[in-house]
């Protein structure tokens, strides 16, 4: 072996320049070129649609590869000293930094679908890297052991003009296998895992094929050598795959009726999924708000306009959602195994009114947020009257009131530690005329809140910052928690012109609102991002999203477990 | 002595019959190469298996598998073309005897020329075998409606595009590795296009392709594809690539010229004739067939119940009554509404792009009114798979369980959405008649409720693909399936014995559990 590898490298420069490079080169640059073209275009493609790309770029990759072990000088070769072995190694060896870069250009052109947050546009679910990759290496060792067994037939050393047709041959048989033996699944399947074994042992027996016939001696000793590490890796590839998924329970929508209703009077429902009876998640999703005739009025279409929900056809249903906090499958998701209570806004009062009020006289809007909240609460209370662990969660416009329900959470449910996260109001302003106009007059949010919420505060005084600290007040035992980004531009546009400034700069707002609310004795734990963005929970952001080398996702995991953790702010608030 | 070697001179055109002889030799090599052989096995394998893996091959709508055939062909025949053909005019590269190819009596041009028309018995063979398809399934299956020839057509002419192609790029440049990457570019253009081009359009239709399909299967009087000028398409752009390809090997003259006009003119009109959208009175007639599917449809009564089915649908009426047989069946005689209607209809949202699928509904409800049909229970266009059995069997049951039609109890809008909540014994006996009415229902309702289990748990049931509109929620569902895997008889008898309490309304479905002797659910109803 020793005198191999002084061979080799000598042989390395000679080889490199007797390579016909081109097919190869062909190959490695139209691949990333299939997956470019729709990113460029802005194309908004499911799952499938991307992973046949990248299967169609990982099979121009292998195509390219069939033409490395190419040599015209082929029929010189029987009497050189070095091995076939060897020299296909090597020649593969050569190849194979073009081939890794080519493939993670593919990849990450592949799973950019996240970059651009396009409204309305759902992201790309997360691409299955690994078993992609997987597949790529068993095509790529398809083509090699075509070509080597190419070699062993024909003496002219085009091997490659055997192997391409026949690698796409092969994957074409590939994709029409039937489903008991199928390949080429879409990621969502549930045999999804199994096929990838079936890839393992295909590229398995590839490069054992890849080895026997460029294998010309007679010890078996490399062979030997090759089998037992073949074995090794499929055993590795078959543990490391991903447990199968659990299933994931169902949601369920509950209408409880009684006073409760949407902003057009009608119907009103919330959504339920049954996991741990321990551990509950109300999640109080946005849904907008609105406080006069024009943002009020019922206008658009499916039940909503262009400020608020209106009724219970419009806004998202949880199961809509598969990405992000909705991701219930994600290993890395702190709340996979909790049971949830999922509070749609159809009432333009961010869970907090309970009123009629008419804006014009052919306009009368029932902002009953804080009566469908209350019935949300009452099921929790008694369907989870065991919970330990309950978490207040509020989305956008939802989170303003989510220290106020965790409050209620825990006069219902005293034995339960309560966590409140609230995502993305930081910026809504303790502004007087904001509090009287809109929480005390338009909503009537200040007569129906609870008694230790407005407790020795005027209807002027009584601002959503003062929320928590009221809270904290009432229940010291609530863990209370904010999430923004520094300059979120949606967050609080509604609410601009009770804001200091023009234009107000919205994270020294952000600052002097947790600076009041810690003044007022409440301990706030902070999460600042940096940038203009804006979703959170609908995305897989929510995973990704790491500010000061920590990650959001184990910030509250820590929360919600009870230790404390210290607040998150950017640095350069401006950059993303 | 010496001999005077007189090459024939290109414009004295090389002998016809030696320029046939070398096509009917590669042709048979291209017939016989291992690519070739695998590509019409693998196709034919895939047709054939489409009978037994696809259960709705068994029930085929000709105007859409003729579509889908001729993409089969492109990919596969097509891309056994592209590959093989392009091999063989590289062969004599590889092979290292071009020199000697300059002193044979055939010049270049007349070889590439012999390399196109090597292509026609394979496009011969495609032509057969997608015949045999269609005949085969209209012969053994109850098929609907009627293939387009021309839809059909353009399989064989796509394999002939893309033979061209591969000559073309034999001749352009001498690596192997062009051809199986254009193939390559060719599929990716396949699963990209439309959804690049925001669900097609008329331009889609620039692709060897096509236009995109339909959401679902339409009568055949609807369809409007331009497949005619299109297949122009396809053959006046194969013909272009002949003729670049034997103008690079040299060629010229004016029968090339004219050759080369003549495909380009082909291919100019059939590409303008293909973007136009369809006329205004096939805009109409589709308009009018989904909103009034009464006025053309063909109806058939078989016992107590009518089915209207859409012109070249009527063979599925058997199949339509099994299923409706077996859920009456089961319903004691006094319940039986006196008329139970099936109406065929279509939901096609760009045939109407102006109305909202609510405003649809409401259409089908006017239109069963006016037909004097009311509460006629919706089937689509797709049939054979469970899905759709137990699609029609829950609309029938709910119908005989509450007497209510679909919609009836619900406002529009919401029905839209989430369809009508079943609670209650109700819930249970619809879930129930669902699964018990063939073996295809209960995968159907096993199916169905699969799909809900990410979303709200229970089961929905959907008239055509885009309304759901009966919903039976999981622990009703719970209590069917505990009943379907009772004896069949004794929960039939129990059925049969408790009709009254079990379609009462205030029936619950712990109450309904202990009618019919199964383990209630620990969780109670989303029922309020």
């Amino acid at each position: 072996m020793r005198m191999r590898l002084a061979t080799a490298l000598p042989l390395l420069r000679s080889t490199a320049r007797a390579i016909t490079w081109w097919p190869l080169l062909i190959g490695a640059a139209l691949g990333p070129a299939i997956l470019l073209v729709p990113t460029a275009l802005d194309a908004t493609l499911t799952a499938t649609h991307v992973t046949t790309l990248t299967r169609i770029a990982a099979t121009c990759l292998a195509l390219g590869a069939a033409f490395v072990l190419d040599d015209p000088a082929a029929r010189s070769t029987p009497t050189v000293p070095t091995s076939r072995l060897a020299r296909n190694l090597l020649r593969t060896a050569l190849a194979v930094p073009i081939a890794v870069l080519s493939w993670a250009l593919t990849l990450s052109l592949a799973s950019a679908g996240d970059a651009p947050l396009a409204a309305g546009a759902l992201p790309a679910a997360a691409l299955p890297v690994g078993a992609l990759t997987l597949e790529a290496a068993a095509l790529l060792a398809i083509a090699l052991a075509l070509a080597t067994l190419a070699q062993r037939r024909n003496t002219d050393g085009h091997a490659g003009v055997v192997a391409a047709p026949a690698t796409l041959t092969l994957a074409g048989a590939a994709w029409l296998l039937p489903h008991p033996v199928a390949l080429t699944l879409s990621p969502g399947d549930p045999s999804w895992t199994q096929s990838h074994h079936r890839w393992a042992v295909v590229l398995a027996a590839a490069l054992i094929l890849f080895l026997w016939s460029g294998y010309e001696g007679r010890s078996r000793r490399l062979v030997t050598v090759a089998i037992v590490l073949l074995t090794a890796g499929t055993a590795f590839t078959l543990r490391t795959d991903p447990p199968a998924p659990v299933a994931t329970p169902a949601w369920t929508q509950i209408v409880p009726g009684g006073d409760c209703q949407c902003a057009d009077g009608t119907r009103f429902s919330f959504w339920e999924r049954q996991a741990d009876p321990a551990k509950v998640v109300l999640f109080l999703n946005g849904g907008g708000v609105c406080w006069d005739a024009r943002m009020c009025a019922f206008t658009g279409s499916g039940g909503k306009n262009d400020h608020y929900n209106w009724n219970d056809q419009s806004g998202e249903r949880p199961y809509d959602q598969n990405a992000g906090f909705f991701d219930l499958t994600h290993p890395g998701n702190p709340f996979a195994g909790y049971s949830i209570v999922f509070v749609s806004s159809c009432t333009g009062d961010a869970h907090l009114g309970d009123t009629a009020q008419t804006y014009s006289p052919t306009l009368t809007v029932q902002h009953r947020g804080r009566v469908n909240g209350a019935a949300a609460l009452d099921h929790l209370a008694s369907r989870y009257p065991d919970a330990t662990q309950v978490v207040v969660i509020g989305k956008t416009a939802g989170s303003v009131a989510a220290p106020l329900y965790g409050g209620l959470v825990a006069d219902r449910l005293p034995r339960a530690r309560v966590t409140v996260f609230g995502a993305q109001s930081g910026a809504w302003p303790d502004n007087p005329g904001f509090n009287a106009e809109v929480l005390g007059t338009a909503w009537g949010a200040y007569a129906a809140a609870p008694a230790w919420a407005v407790d020795g505060l005027g209807v002027r005084e009584w601002g959503v910052p003062r929320f928590w600290s009221q809270t904290a007040r009432h229940a010291p035992g609530v863990v209370l928690s904010r999430f923004d980004y520094a300059f979120d531009p949606a967050a609080a546009v509604e609410v601009t012109r009770w804001m200091p400034g023009d234009p107000p700069d919205l994270l020294s707002i952000i600052d002097a609102n947790e600076a009041a609310v810690e003044r007022a004795g409440a301990t706030l734990h902070s999460y600042t991002a940096p940038g203009k963005r804006h979703g959170l929970f609908e995305l897989d952001r929510f995973y990704e999203l790491e500010v000061g080398g920590v990650r959001l996702t184990d910030w509250l995991t820590r929360l919600v477990n009870g230790n404390q953790p210290s607040d998150v702010r950017c640095d350069t608030c401006d950059q993303e | 002595m010496t001999t005077t070697l007189t090459r024939p001179s290109s414009s004295e055109a090389a002998p016809r019959r030696a320029v046939l002889a070398l096509a009917r030799m590669e042709s048979a090599r291209l017939l016989r190469h291992p690519v070739t052989v695998a590509a019409t096995l693998l196709l034919a394998v895939s047709w054939v298996s489409s009978w037994f893996t696809i259960a709705t091959t068994r029930y085929p709508v000709l105007q859409e598998l003729d579509r889908d055939s001729a993409m089969g062909m492109m990919v596969l025949l097509g891309g056994a073309a592209l590959v093989t053909g392009n091999l063989a005019v590289l062969r004599t590269h590889r092979d290292g005897t071009t020199g000697l190819s300059q002193v044979l009596i055939l010049p270049d041009h007349a070889r590439t020329l012999a390399h196109l028309l090597a292509l026609l018995p394979l496009t011969a063979i495609g032509a057969v075998l997608i015949a045999a398809r269609m005949a085969l399934l209209a012969l053994l299956a109850p098929a609907a409606g009627r293939p387009d020839p021309y839809e059909l057509a353009a399989g064989p002419a796509a394999v002939l595009l893309l033979g061209a192609l591969g000559v073309l790029l034999g001749r352009l440049t001498r690596s192997a590795v062009a051809a199986p990457l254009a193939l390559l570019v060719l599929l990716a253009a396949l699963v990209a296009l439309e959804p690049i081009t925001n669900g097609g359009g008329t331009a889609l239709w620039l692709a060897p392709q096509g236009g995109a399909a339909l959401e679902m299967p339409v009568p055949a009087s609807l369809m409007a594809r331009p497949a005619g000028p299109h297949l122009a398409y396809l053959l006046g752009l194969a013909g272009l690539l002949a003729t670049a390809a034997v103008l690079r090997a040299g060629a010229r003259g004016a029968r090339v010229t004219v050759a080369g006009a003549l495909a380009l003119a082909c291919a100019v009109a059939g590409g303008t004739a293909q973007l136009s959208s369809p006329g205004r009175d096939v805009a109409a007639a589709r308009a009018s067939v989904m909103k009034h599917p009464s006025q053309h449809e063909t109806c058939r009564e078989l016992g107590n119940v009518t089915y209207c089915a859409f012109e070249g649908f009527g063979a599925w009426i058997p199949a339509w009554d099994t299923v409706v047989r077996a859920v009456v069946a089961r319903v004691p005689a006094p319940a039986r509404t006196a008329r139970l209607t099936v109406r065929q209809r279509i939901a096609v949202p760009a045939f109407d792009s102006a109305s909202r699928p609510g405003q649809l509904l409401d259409a089908w409800r006017a239109d069963d009114a006016a037909a004097g049909t009311p509460g006629a229970v919706g089937v689509g266009t797709h049939w054979g798979d469970g899905a759709a059995a137990a699609d029609l069997a829950a609309q029938v049951a709910y119908r005989l369980v509450t007497g209510n039609r679909v919609g009836d109890t619900v406002e529009a809008s919401q029905a839209d959405r989430d369809g009508t909540v079943v609670c209650g014994g109700r819930g249970v006996l619809v879930a129930w008649l669902t699964g018990q009415a063939t073996p295809s229902a209960l995968t159907g309702l096993h199916h169905r409720a699969e799909e809900s289990r990410g979303e709200r748990g229970g089961v929905s049931f959907y008239e055509t693909h885009l309304f759901p509109t009966v919903h039976v929620p999981a622990p009703e569902l719970a209590i069917a399936t505990q009943a379907l895997s009772r004896p069949h008889a004794d929960i039939a008898a129990r059925v049969q014995q408790s009709w009254p309490t079990l379609t009462a309304p205030d029936t619950t479905a712990a109450q309904t559990a202990q009618l019919l002797g199964v383990p209630a659910p620990a969780t109670d109803t989303a029922c309020g």
